[in-house]
């Protein structure tokens, strides 16, 4: 992974992984997010800015890019057919194989993530009710039609 | 839970350090009310337990063992799919022994004559298995919920979106376009 070694905050990738996949059940957007991350902390420094603890730096950065997606997302996820079950990770039963994630899944469940998907849902929600009831407010305080 | 403090977790999302600890508590609540807190043995005899029955679970299943299937499944066994409206898969979860059951023969019945083929792994930390079709590329991730000795959720992901980091993913459970237009509508 390029952009990640220079930065001596690689030992941190699993548990940005595990932030990102958390909050978007997708492996590939997680990766995307966690190098972004490693990107915006490089660029920082390049800049001049000293950075006294990487790590809080990093999961700032993941949990915002995060945040982020999840706005582009839920249009996408308003619309989706059947059941939402996050991006499986997959670690073979039989002998070696890509343990890249294997360590860090055991804490996500698949029910898991169901749940924090159901909780973005009923936090959507509220904001509906929030929303419409602005508007009842200000249809009651418009002029009364005339009937 | 990934080794943070509340102070700091507080912090990284904005919220007070209260509203924290309660998001989280309530979250530890609805997990435990989920189902996962009614089996009591400690973790790695039910990973163990989960293990064998799985092994057992999808041999059957491979064998076309009918009979044992039905024996591992919980009465109120439920089916989750996705397929994101792109693959193949029940819209809505499917609940009872004998519904589930009448599913996965149909599965089972197309399985075979594709040619398709099972390789047990771990989805998630939980036991599973991944099916390829004859050519070796992915149709699907199957994860089990297993708890007091039988199968309490089977979940599957036919979405070839959310296949492609696993490999070459199959076309034989793709849907036309035309029918995902068609139900996205509904």
């Amino acid at each position: 992974m390029p952009g990640s070694d220079e930065t001596g905050a690689a030992e941190y990738r699993p548990l940005l992984f595990s932030i990102a996949y958390g909050m978007t059940g997708s492996v590939g957007d997680a990766e995307d997010i966690v190098q972004d991350a490693f990107l915006g902390l490089t660029r920082a420094r390049q800049a001049g800015t000293t950075i006294a603890d990487p790590k809080a730096y990093l999961a700032t950065a993941v949990t915002r890019l995060g945040i982020n997606y999840l706005g582009s997302a839920r249009v996408r996820r308003e619309t989706y057919v059947g059941d939402w079950l996050p991006e499986p990770v997959v670690v073979p039963a039989d002998g070696p194989g890509p343990a890249e994630h294997a360590e860090l899944a055991d804490s996500l469940s698949m029910a898991f993530l169901v749940l924090l998907e159901a909780r973005r849902w009923s936090g959507r929600c509220s904001c509906c009710v929030r929303c419409s009831g602005t508007a009842t407010r200000r249809w009651r305080g418009s002029p009364a039609r005339p009937r | 839970m990934f080794g943070y403090g509340y102070p700091e977790v507080a912090r990284i999302t904005g919220k007070t350090e209260v509203n924290c600890r309660q998001i989280f508590a309530r979250a530890r609540q609805r997990i435990a009310a989920g189902g996962q807190g009614r089996d009591s043995a400690p973790p790695p005899a039910r990973r163990a337990e989960g293990e064998a029955l799985t092994r057992r679970f999808f041999e059957a299943a491979a064998g076309g063992d009918m009979d044992a299937l039905l024996g591992m499944l919980a009465p109120d066994v439920v089916f989750h799919g996705d397929g994101g409206g792109k693959a193949g898969a029940v819209t809505k979860p499917l609940a009872g022994r004998q519904r589930v059951m009448r599913l996965l023969v149909g599965l089972l019945r197309r399985a075979r004559t594709l040619g398709a083929s099972l390789r047990l792994a771990w989805v998630n930390g939980q036991p599973g298995a991944v099916m390829y079709d004859a050519d070796g590329r992915v149709i699907g991730v199957v994860a089990l919920d297993v708890a007091g000795g039988a199968v309490q959720t089977i979940r599957s992901v036919v979405n070839p979106d959310k296949l492609g980091h696993l490999g070459p993913v199959s076309d034989v459970a793709r849907l036309p376009e035309r029918n995902d237009e068609r139900q996205v509508d509904r």
